[in-house]
């Protein structure tokens, strides 16, 4: 049986103008002149089989070519060099939407992209319907789009798309939006799509959906496909690659430098993958290049997908100091803390400064990094390992009402 | 227990399995599929809901603007100026109708691939169905507009001879020439945003270069060429003399005029073809 999708060789370039006029001269002499181009190399040849009926999900960091590679799939680009075949209807529901338009009714919009997707002539109408129906804005059918929120939008947009019921769907992170009881329904569907033998490449940054939905994984750097099978096997690819790839230069002013960081488990030994609640130590190594007084040792971690911080600590605030370091002095810090986090994947900046916290000695973005499994949050930014209990109480109601049937009573005797 | 629990259980996930049916076969789906017939005319009338949503004549609009435009060259050319052209009303209506249609359908054509720019960067449609929707929008004006021409004929102009045979291919040729400019132009201004300032300046020096207000042979002898090589002109003058003065047009100039059409139309063909691929990279 040929693939669903088979792509060979693909290379993709895009040219980057420069563009750096700023005075109108320049403008006025630049239009004679010709705008100078910079190459991007966004795939520089991809080689990728999806299977008929596979759920196939494609990982790597922002600007590994996943959203150039889905679009060339998908039709939209034409590449450069290399063969793409996609053997059965294809649907794609890329970067966030379908591009509705906002002065059309929910109704209309759902139309409008049906015809575009292809809904089959005979039971439109029905299919209309029953995307309005999944989207669970069957209120404001008769609504402007402008008038419905974002994340009713993007609903509406995944709802549409679904109902295409194509054999083939592309889907660019459509979970990143939404709220929790959403990304359940379509984790749902998702399940339902994978019974019904449709074949899926998903792009997402969830590594924990990667791993519960997929058959296989693709992982992509720098535009080239650096490991592909199975989920496990690729997750943990991805882990060292981002950890070994991403080596900042060092923006401080070179007194001190972070030479190695990373993380140990109670018993010492190294890890890159923790369940949530676990105790982690954060080893950091410092090598001072000359004399510096109190240094301040900071550490800040990311969340890899958002790129938002959820903790940050330094030494000044935990009410320690390192002291004086002395030139070709060598230090290592450790930091314990319990990994209270989410599913996902989490990065350590390094930042070393003075007392003032005006004077950078070193700060290294993304010098270590691991991934949190196990927690049960699907939604939040931590995993604050909480437990409920209960205990049955009397109601409030019952002892107001038969308070004031009490007082009743008293008023009937008086 | 966690919260998101606690929310499914008052509002359960009612999956009704994605698609709603069975999902069909390749072969079946394609034959299923709605053609892109129906896309352009999805596109037409969504187009045309944008358009006159929050004005209060709505579609009025595209049947007024044209008449206005009529009753005031018709006053000034009339009044002010003494142009003396037998059934000036008739012979004034029909070069406004047409060259409307030419303007806006190469105007909107032109643009329909930026005006839809969210569209064609996230589904992987034909790109030339947005260009026929803009046309067909325009269409469906020209269309309401030529009813009111042909009442007007009736009531208040010659009555019609055998020549008015001719007309339908005059508008097949008018057809063709618009597509093929639009055709044209639609992909170049992705490329180049001027293309849009520079064919607005074209349509206004077409506009008076045309005999729309004026009769063919008011040009001078020297100039007349400009009229012959013009071929909306061409179309406009064969159409007067078809419908309101009952002549034949001449059959030489009726071939030479569906040939600058067809070759229009053939060139726009290509060069929308040869740019449409890549024209994403540019939205």
């Amino acid at each position: 049986m040929t693939p669903a999708i088979e792509v060979r060789g693909v290379h993709k370039a895009f040219r980057i103008p420069h563009e750096l006029r700023t005075t109108l001269t320049e403008r006025l002499l630049g239009a004679l002149r010709p705008t100078r181009y910079e190459r991007f190399e966004v795939l520089r040849g991809v080689d990728l089989e999806v299977p008929r009926g596979s759920f196939v999900g494609l990982i790597g960091n922002n600007g590994s070519g996943k959203s150039t590679l889905l679009k060339i799939i998908a039709g939209l680009l034409v590449p450069d060099a290399g063969d793409v075949r996609v053997g059965g209807s294809v649907s794609a529901l890329l970067e966030l939407g379908l591009g509705f338009h906002p002065e059309l009714t929910v109704r209309e919009n759902v139309e409008l992209y049906g015809a575009v997707l292809g809904y089959p002539r005979h039971g439109l109408d029905a299919r209309v319907d029953a995307a309005i129906e999944f989207a669970e804005i069957a209120r404001f059918r008769d609504a402007k789009l402008k008038n419905l929120s974002t994340g009713m939008q993007m609903r509406l947009a995944f709802a549409t798309a679904l109902q295409a019921s194509t054999e083939i769907m592309l889907l660019d992170e459509i979970l990143a939006v939404g709220d929790a009881s959403f990304q359940r329904k379509c984790l749902d569907v998702f399940a339902a799509l994978k019974t019904q033998g449709t074949t899926v490449l998903l792009v997402s940054h969830n590594l924990d959906h990667v791993r519960r939905f997929c058959d296989h994984a693709v992982l992509l750097q720098a535009g080239q496909v650096m490991a592909a099978g199975t989920p496990d096997q690729v997750i943990a690819g991805y882990m060292e690659v981002a950890l070994a790839g991403k080596r900042v230069a060092h923006p401080g002013d070179g007194s001190v430098r972070v030479r190695d960081a990373w993380l140990e488990d109670g018993d010492g030994s190294k890890l890159t993958q923790a369940h949530s609640g676990d105790h982690l130590t954060l080893v950091l190594r410092l090598e001072a290049l000359s004399d510096v007084h109190e240094p301040v040792l900071g550490v800040l971690l990311r969340d890899a997908h958002t790129e938002g911080y959820v903790y940050a600590v330094n030494t000044q605030n935990l009410e320690t100091t390192i002291g004086t370091l002395h030139a070709g002095e060598a230090l290592e810090a450790r930091l314990e803390f319990v990994a209270a986090l989410r599913n996902g994947r989490y990065t350590v900046d390094a930042v070393v400064a003075d007392r003032s916290g005006t004077v950078f000695h070193d700060w290294v973005n993304e010098v270590s990094g691991f991934e949190i499994t196990g927690s049960v949050c699907r939604d939040g930014s931590v995993d604050l390992q909480g437990a409920f209990a209960w205990r049955r109480i009397a109601s409030p109601q019952a002892a107001t009402s038969s308070r004031l049937a009490g007082r009743a009573a008293r008023t009937g005797t008086s | 227990m966690s919260l998101v629990n606690a929310i499914d259980i008052a509002n359960p996930p009612a999956v009704p399995g994605p698609g709603g049916t069975a999902p069909p076969t390749v072969r079946a789906q394609q034959a299923a599929r709605s053609g892109y017939g129906a896309l352009i005319l999805q596109f037409a009338i969504k187009d045309f809901k944008i358009r006159y949503t929050h004005s209060v004549l709505g579609y009025a609009w595209s049947v007024l603007n044209p008449l206005l435009f009529f009753v005031l060259y018709f006053i000034v050319f009339t009044y002010f100026v003494h142009l003396d052209i037998p059934h000036y009303p008739a012979f004034l209506l029909l070069g406004v109708v047409i060259w409307n249609f030419f303007d806006e359908a190469t105007t909107s054509g032109a643009g329909a691939l930026l005006a839809r720019a969210t569209l064609l960067s996230k589904t992987a449609m034909p790109r030339i169905v947005v260009v026929y929707s803009a046309l067909l929008t325009a269409g469906m004006t020209f269309a309401v507009n030529l009813v009111v021409l042909f009442v007007f004929l009736l009531f208040a102009g010659p009555p019609f001879a055998l020549p008015a045979v001719c007309f339908p291919l005059l508008l097949v040729d008018l057809v063709l020439l618009t597509l093929g400019t639009a055709l044209f132009l639609a992909p170049l201004y992705v490329r180049y945003r001027d293309v849009g300032y520079l064919w607005r300046i074209v349509l206004q020096v077409g506009f008076w270069m045309t005999p729309i207000i004026y009769l063919d042979l008011m040009v001078p002898e020297q100039w007349r060429w400009l009229v012959w090589v013009n071929p909306v002109g061409r179309i406009i003058g064969d159409s007067r003399r078809a419908l309101i003065y009952g002549w034949w047009p001449g059959g030489r100039g009726l071939v030479l005029t569906t040939l600058m059409s067809v070759i229009v139309c053939v060139l726009g063909f290509s060069v929308f073809r040869r740019l449409q691929a890549r024209i994403v990279e540019y939205l």
